[in-house]
């Protein structure tokens, strides 16, 4: 839908060493792509290494994945549900088919 | 009740007619006022039951509304209005709908006047008491209202449970007392935040929770879709697990600790049963052997060295055993004396030369002690044992090359390292090593003997001496262990060394030497150890007997005395000769090698101790010593 690279940033705060944390990567990945193709850009944080990123960003629980861009920000936390994550997140009109 | 009642634009007379109907039968006060405007500023003061005002003639039926909307009343005080006009009746249906305003001719007659305004009151009266009963009634549900929103604040508030309402944005619209506490942070600065959207359906799951100060909890969260200020909004509730978590988490490594020790514990008495059953099965076996009146004096001289290195092998053997217990029961006190580093290090490296001799090994001392004279208080016992059970696992697991020994004085210690060229240890076995009954390798090290007690003895003395050990190693190529102790200096008036050598051939192996002892093998081995040296001897056969020997015989040297014997004790004994004999040099004999024993023995009064089994070298050395001095 843009060619913009930023058009569509997420953040993801999570905690490397938690066991479940790589799945939870790897999915949410999988699902971006499969959604917005190259349009998206998903940065990951380590809440461990970076604890005061977090505070910065009032991180509460982990994990939480931000929808930085496009505005208004939206944040959901703990496990991911995809089936509910585009509607959640308002971005059922981004995605590239 | 006084009831209060003001006239407007009023004739004298008629104010006094009003007060003259009602004065006896109500308590009653009238203001008067001559114009609307003064009546205004009366009625924003005080509160009036009733006001009376005359209208003019002119103002009829038609013009009445009018009037009275420009009136100073409010709607809830009666206004009855006085008029010249005589038929009042139609003027009455004009204003029926305008608030309690009745109409009267002000030339109503005195029982007229009085029954209206008897009637008012009576209404008043009847208001006022339901308006008292109204209040009492709404003050009661208002008080049962706050009490059950008190009840429900604080079950709220109380609930270990963090309770929270999230809009549909993921914004915090509540947070409970427990709520604010889990995550470390003011209620008031959490509300209004954005916490995030639950996705996940509203069945049990974990979250980890980030506390303010950069923490990580666990929580375990429920949620339930609810109704917030009449818009959909979330109920959270977290429970805060961090603590259930770690005790699981603890209770598991414990438990693998445990099954870890147990297995320890087990191959620990498979160790200790082949270390006293291999030097306990050559000595008997070459025992039996020797009874065979055959034998040339080479195998004799051959089974006897066999015999006597069994013997010292399960010595090392259970004095192990001893010391590990002795750690266990924490009865191995600190005890400082100053030392010269360099002398202590190159004795006990001294100790291993026979050993390195028959490998080819060289070994080495290194480091600081070399270039300077370093002097310190510490634990000499400890310490020799550390550096010597160090020494000698590195000569035992080195089979060509060095083994080298130093120390560095580094910021308030010394650290001390063992380099060897032995076998090497694998990395993974590296922090095990220190365990207790622990060897490298169970399987590998099968080969070389010895109880797998040595370093963990060496760490325990080490970590009482303030200090840290660890080691480094290369397969094949060779391991350096490194400890460090505390270093404290020596202070000025230096303790003396009260340590003397001997020196061979003194003249004064004809000394008489009581000996205290009730076991007859152990004095037979005294016997003829001391014989052997020309001491003469006096046998006692218990703590009395060697009381009275003493007393018979003052001209006795020297007293060897048994610490357990029947009767009186070797201690009690002491005591008692102390109370005649203060002179003599009384040297202790105790089994247990405990170190509490050998206090007990100096408490009594004994000059010196030594611990069985007894080495003819060691027993030698402590009588002349003792007779020196």
């Amino acid at each position: 839908m843009n060619d913009d690279h930023n058009a569509i940033l997420f953040r993801l705060y999570i905690i490397k060493q938690a066991p479940s944390a790589s799945e939870t990567i790897l999915k949410l990945k999988s699902f971006l792509d499969s959604n917005f193709k190259n349009s998206y850009t998903l940065d990951v944080i380590d809440i461990l290494a970076y604890p005061e990123k977090a505070i910065m960003d009032n991180i509460m629980a982990s994990p939480t994945l931000i929808k930085v861009k496009p505005h208004p920000q939206k944040r959901v936390v703990g496990g991911i549900h995809f089936s509910r994550l585009l509607a959640d997140l308002n971005l059922s009109n981004y995605v590239v088919n | 009740m006084e009831y209060r009642i003001l006239t407007v634009e009023f004739s004298k007379d008629f104010t006094s007619h009003i007060s003259k109907q009602i004065r006896d039968l109500y308590p009653v006060s009238i203001d008067k006022v001559n114009s609307i405007d003064d009546a205004r500023i009366q009625i924003d003061y005080f509160t009036y039951n009733l006001v009376f005002q005359e209208i003019h003639p002119e103002i009829s039926g038609n013009n009445l509304i009018s009037y009275i909307s420009k009136s100073f009343l409010n709607s809830n005080t009666p206004l009855i209005l006085v008029t010249e006009q005589k038929n009042v009746q139609k003027m009455k249906e004009k204003i029926a709908n305008h608030g309690i305003v009745e109409i009267i001719p002000n030339n109503i007659d005195e029982k007229g006047l009085s029954r209206l305004i008897q009637m008012y009151f009576h209404f008043l009266r009847i208001c006022d008491a339901r308006f008292e009963e109204y209040k009492t009634r709404i003050g009661n549900l208002e008080a049962d209202l706050k009490k059950y929103k008190d009840y429900f604040r604080n079950i709220i508030d109380k609930s270990n449970f963090g309770i929270l309402i999230l809009d549909q944005e993921g914004s915090i619209q509540f947070i409970n007392e427990a709520g604010g506490k889990i995550f470390l942070r003011n209620r008031d600065e959490l509300t209004g935040s954005n916490f995030g959207i639950f996705t996940g359906n509203h069945l049990k799951s974990e979250i980890s929770i980030v506390r303010k100060n950069g923490e990580i909890g666990t929580g375990e969260i429920t949620t339930v879709d609810t109704e917030w200020k009449e818009a959909p909004a979330r109920l959270v509730f977290i429970h805060d697990i961090t603590h259930h978590k770690k005790l699981e988490e603890n209770l598991a490594a414990a438990k693998i600790k445990a099954q870890e020790s147990d297995r320890l514990k087990t191959a620990f008495l498979a160790n200790m049963s082949h270390e006293i059953r291999t030097p306990m099965n050559a000595i008997i076996g070459f025992l039996d052997l020797l009874k065979d009146p055959h034998l040339s004096l080479e195998e004799r001289t051959q089974f006897f060295d066999v015999i006597s290195k069994s013997g010292d092998r399960l010595l090392n053997t259970i004095n192990d055993i001893i010391e590990i217990s002795i750690i266990e029961s924490g009865q191995a006190p600190v005890t400082l004396s100053a030392i010269d580093l360099f002398e202590e290090m190159n004795n006990i490296l001294s100790m291993f030369i026979p050993e390195a001799d028959k490998k080819g090994l060289t070994l080495k001392l290194s480091g600081d002690v070399l270039d300077m004279k370093i002097t310190m208080r510490t634990d000499k016992n400890k310490l020799s044992s550390i550096l010597s059970n160090i020494i000698k696992n590195a000569v035992k697991f080195t089979e060509s090359g060095f083994v080298e020994c130093g120390c560095r004085r580094r910021n308030g210690e010394i650290l001390f390292y063992v380099n060897d060229t032995g076998m090497g240890i694998p990395s993974d076995r590296l922090g095990a090593i220190f365990d207790r009954f622990v060897q490298a390798d169970l399987t590998s090290a099968r080969p070389y003997e010895g109880s797998g007690l040595g370093l963990s003895i060496a760490k325990a003395y080490v970590e009482m001496l303030g200090g840290k050990i660890w080691a480094e190693s290369k397969i094949g190529k060779g391991s350096t262990f490194f400890f460090t102790v505390g270093y404290l200096p020596v202070e000025k008036k230096t303790e003396k060394n009260e340590e003397i050598n001997i020196e061979e051939n003194l003249s004064n192996s004809d000394s008489l030497i009581l000996v205290a002892e009730d076991d007859d093998a152990s004095y037979y081995l005294l016997e003829q150890l001391l014989t052997a040296e020309n001491f003469k001897l006096l046998r006692a056969m218990n703590g009395n007997d060697a009381v009275s020997i003493l007393k018979q015989n003052p001209e006795v040297d020297i007293v060897l005395m048994d610490a357990k014997m029947p009767g009186m004790d070797g201690y009690e004994a002491t005591r008692q000769i102390r109370k005649f004999n203060k002179e003599i040099p009384i040297i202790a004999q105790t089994a247990y090698a405990l170190a509490g024993d050998n206090l007990k023995a100096l408490e009594a009064g004994c000059n010196d101790y030594l611990s069985k089994p007894i080495r003819k070298k060691e027993l030698i050395k402590r009588i002349r010593n003792n007779l020196r001095k």
